[in-house]
Order: structure tokens, then C-alpha cells, then sequence
């Protein structure tokens, strides 16, 4: 679709679903540095799916995505990170809701 | 199904025929599958009150003002121009994602919905290099599926912003083993085109689990119904109940109580990329006989007097 797509955008998209992110490579694919990572981390913004030390965290594909709300919302409304977990704790609760809803039907 | 059939009738025909076209049981292996999936699609939009308030808005002949569809299936062909359509700037439209047109424009479109790419206005007006937005969409996944992952080929239809044409990118997205309901799979490279040689945005399909005859799950943990007997309750009994991966034999404790949850160690779903598993809870459900015989019916009026005369208080001495 993009030729010039750089080397984070290039795996098979066959076998994404499959791929492990670790720190760095969550950190390459969303553009931000490690550092940037473990901040939000300890901010309690982003949790690894796997891992007890940071060589060792395993992240998913829910948090390339939630990176990405992040920076948006960084970038588009100069929130701050309170701010931040606030609005994606609220966004949490409408899909958890959304979830339960559909199950009761 | 009548128009105006209740949310109880709905669901009983959804699980009919849920239960005949399910791709495990279906005769016809071929054609189960589309069929399983057409009857989920339906639930979604019937067994949805605010969907099916939408749908019945317009009569099944009757010509839609606001151009909406007068059934699902019939949404391509009639050629609606969709609030949603891709002539719209921004719109996506996916197939291969489980839902049909009618459902993907009315209530899953894939948009880029409120996270564009990050600093996207700065860049558009400095024209320097801008990554193009992710673009979200929804994807029924069977609990099958869920079980033991999948390829699915996907086709992405959209306008391009350029040329002003309908492109339709087509490519292959995998499940993998232990996709729950609400994970979201990623595409790389896939979403909306970067500008001035900036990379493409990403896809994020949010699997959705279609809805099952007879399971239903919550994260990696899956449950079912099992209908016993009150003397099954009152008295213990092995039965066999079925899984995802196979049937297996289960003890029912004695005392048992309605709504009581017996769990199976590891007959869920995969978790993530470990060889955990969820767990299989049996959920029990006393089933009162709707009629007796009179024979029958002798032995619960013995039982009454039974209970009865236990309850008595002893005489005083």
C-alpha cells in the first residue's frame, strides 16, 4: 500500500498478530523512546502482557494501540498523563460496559 | 421472524439456527459457515434494541427516505448511498471481517475515528512528512476460531484522497490462538496512506466473538449452561457435558444449587502467546419437569409429605 513504510511498518501483516513487542520494539513501531515507555509504565498507562523487569516485558497489540491514544491525545489536547489516564480509564469503562451489555443480550 | 417478535423469540430463533448452521454439526460444511456467520450478523442487529429500532424504522418493501437498507443482505445490491459510504472522505469500508455491508456502514464501519496520527494538523500545514491515520474495525471471530487461531483474507475499500478513486487493498490477517473478545489485532501498513512520504497507518480489527449456541465467554475463561434434573441436584450424578475441544466427563456434587458454577481446570482459551489456558466453567441449571404423569406425580406428593412432616415441630414430651 506505501512503499516507503519504514522497517517497524514492514512484517507481514500475515504474522503481526503473532509478533511479541518488546520494549524496544513497542518503543520503535510507536516512535518513542524506551525511557517514554517506562514513564508511562510507572504511570500506570500502559501494562506489559508478560515480563517482570523491563529486558524482559512482553507488550501486545492493545498496547501499540493505546500508545497511540496517548500521543494524540499528548499532541491534539496537550493533556498531561493524570489527564491522560483519566480519559483512557473512562474509555476503558465504556468498552468494558459495551462488553457486558452485548453479553446480556 | 415476526416484526414485532420479542427479544426472547429473537434469541431463541438465533440460537435454532446458530445451533444448525454451526460449522462443527452443519451437513453441508460449505455453506455453514456463511450462514453461521449470517445469523450472527442478524442477532447483532435484531437482539441490539437501539440497532433494531434503527432497522425497523423502514418497512421490509418499503422505499427508505434516508436511504437505508431494507434488509442486510440486500444492502449491495439495492446501490444505497450509506450516511457512512465510502464516497465520504475518510470512510473504510472492510469485507472479509464477518459483518456484511449493512452491517459494516450502519454499525462497525472501520473509520479513523477520534485517535488520527499524532500531530496530524501541525504537519498537514508544514507539509512535512505525516503518517497516515489507523483505521479501526471490528472482527467476528467463532470461539473455533478463537480456539485454534485462523487466516482470514480481509479487503479494505476506500477513497483516495488523491486520485479520488476507489481503491480496494486486499491482504491476509491471522488470529491468533487465544484471540478473546475486545483484543485488538494489529495490521501494520495497512490503515490510511501517509502524506508527503510519510508511512501508512495501521489497522486494528477488535475481534468480536459471534455469538454461540452454547458457549459464552468472558476473557480466556468460557461457559455453558448444563440443564439437570432436581434429583440430579438434590442426589449427585456423572454426566457428560460437551467443551470447545471435546467432551468430558463431570461429576455433579450432591446438594447441587441452581446457577452453581463447577469448574474445569484449563479447557479455555489460550491465554496470549503461553500454554496457559482459561478455565471451562459449568453452569448448572435445575430444570423443573413442565408436565408429570401420574406416576409421577405420586412419588412428589410422597416427597411433599416427606419434606412436610420433617418440618413438623417434634410434640412436646
Amino acid at each position: 500500500m506505501n512503499p516507503s513504510l519504514p522497517p517497524d511498518s514492514r512484517p507481514d501483516p500475515e504474522s503481526a498478530a503473532d509478533v511479541g513487542y518488546t520494549l524496544d520494539l513497542v518503543a520503535t513501531v510507536c516512535g518513542l523512546t524506551s525511557q517514554t515507555l517506562l514513564l508511562y509504565h510507572e504511570e500506570g498507562l500502559i501494562q506489559p502482557a508478560a515480563g517482570h523487569a523491563p529486558e524482559g516485558y512482553q507488550f501486545d497489540e492493545d498496547t501499540v494501540h493505546r500508545l497511540r491514544q496517548i500521543e494524540y491525545l499528548r499532541n491534539a489536547y496537550g493533556l498531561d498523563l493524570p489527564a491522560i489516564k483519566l480519559t483512557l480509564d473512562l474509555i476503558d469503562e465504556i468498552e468494558r460496559l459495551r462488553t457486558e451489555l452485548r453479553s446480556h443480550r | 421472524m415476526q416484526r414485532d417478535a420479542s427479544a426472547e423469540e429473537i434469541k431463541k430463533a438465533f440460537r435454532k439456527l446458530a445451533r444448525k448452521h454451526h460449522p462443527d454439526v452443519a451437513a453441508d460444511k460449505t455453506t455453514a459457515e456463511e450462514k453461521f456467520k449470517e445469523a450472527n450478523e442478524a442477532y447483532e442487529v435484531l437482539g441490539d434494541p437501539e440497532k433494531r429500532r434503527k432497522y425497523d424504522r423502514l418497512g421490509p418493501d418499503e422505499p427508505s427516505h434516508d436511504g437505508f437498507p431494507t434488509s442486510p443482505r440486500g444492502a449491495g445490491a439495492r446501490g444505497f448511498r450509506a450516511p457512512t459510504d465510502a464516497s465520504d472522505a475518510g470512510g473504510f469500508h472492510f469485507t472479509g471481517t464477518g459483518f456484511s455491508d449493512f452491517f459494516e456502514q450502519y454499525f462497525a464501519s472501520g473509520d479513523s475515528y477520534g485517535f488520527p496520527g499524532a500531530g496530524r494538523s501541525d504537519a498537514a500545514q508544514s507539509g512535512a512528512p505525516r503518517r497516515g491515520s489507523d483505521v479501526e474495525g471490528d472482527i467476528l471471530v467463532t470461539l473455533e476460531e478463537a480456539l485454534q487461531g485462523t487466516t482470514r483474507p480481509i479487503s479494505m475499500r476506500t477513497i483516495n484522497r488523491e486520485t479520488g478513486k476507489t481503491e480496494t487493498h486486499s491482504f491476509k490477517v491471522r488470529i491468533p490462538p487465544g484471540a478473546t473478545d475486545g483484543r485488538r489485532i494489529r495490521v501494520p501498513g495497512q490503515g490510511e496512506p501517509g502524506t508527503a512520504g510519510g508511512p501508512a497507518g495501521d489497522i486494528f480489527l477488535r475481534v468480536r466473538h459471534a455469538a454461540h449456541p452454547d458457549f459464552s465467554t468472558h476473557g480466556a475463561d468460557i461457559f455453558h449452561t448444563f440443564e439437570i434434573a432436581p434429583w440430579d441436584a438434590v442426589l449427585g450424578a456423572n454426566v457428560i457435558a460437551p467443551t470447545l475441544d471435546g467432551s468430558i466427563k463431570l461429576h455433579i456434587p450432591a446438594g447441587a444449587e441452581n446457577g452453581q458454577k463447577l469448574r474445569i481446570r484449563g479447557h479455555g482459551l489460550p491465554k496470549g502467546r503461553t500454554e496457559e489456558r482459561g478455565d471451562f466453567f459449568v453452569v448448572l441449571a435445575v430444570q423443573l419437569p413442565a408436565s408429570i404423569q401420574d406416576e409421577e406425580r405420586i412419588h412428589w406428593e410422597r416427597l411433599r409429605a416427606l419434606s412436610q412432616s420433617k418440618q413438623q415441630p417434634a410434640p412436646p414430651a
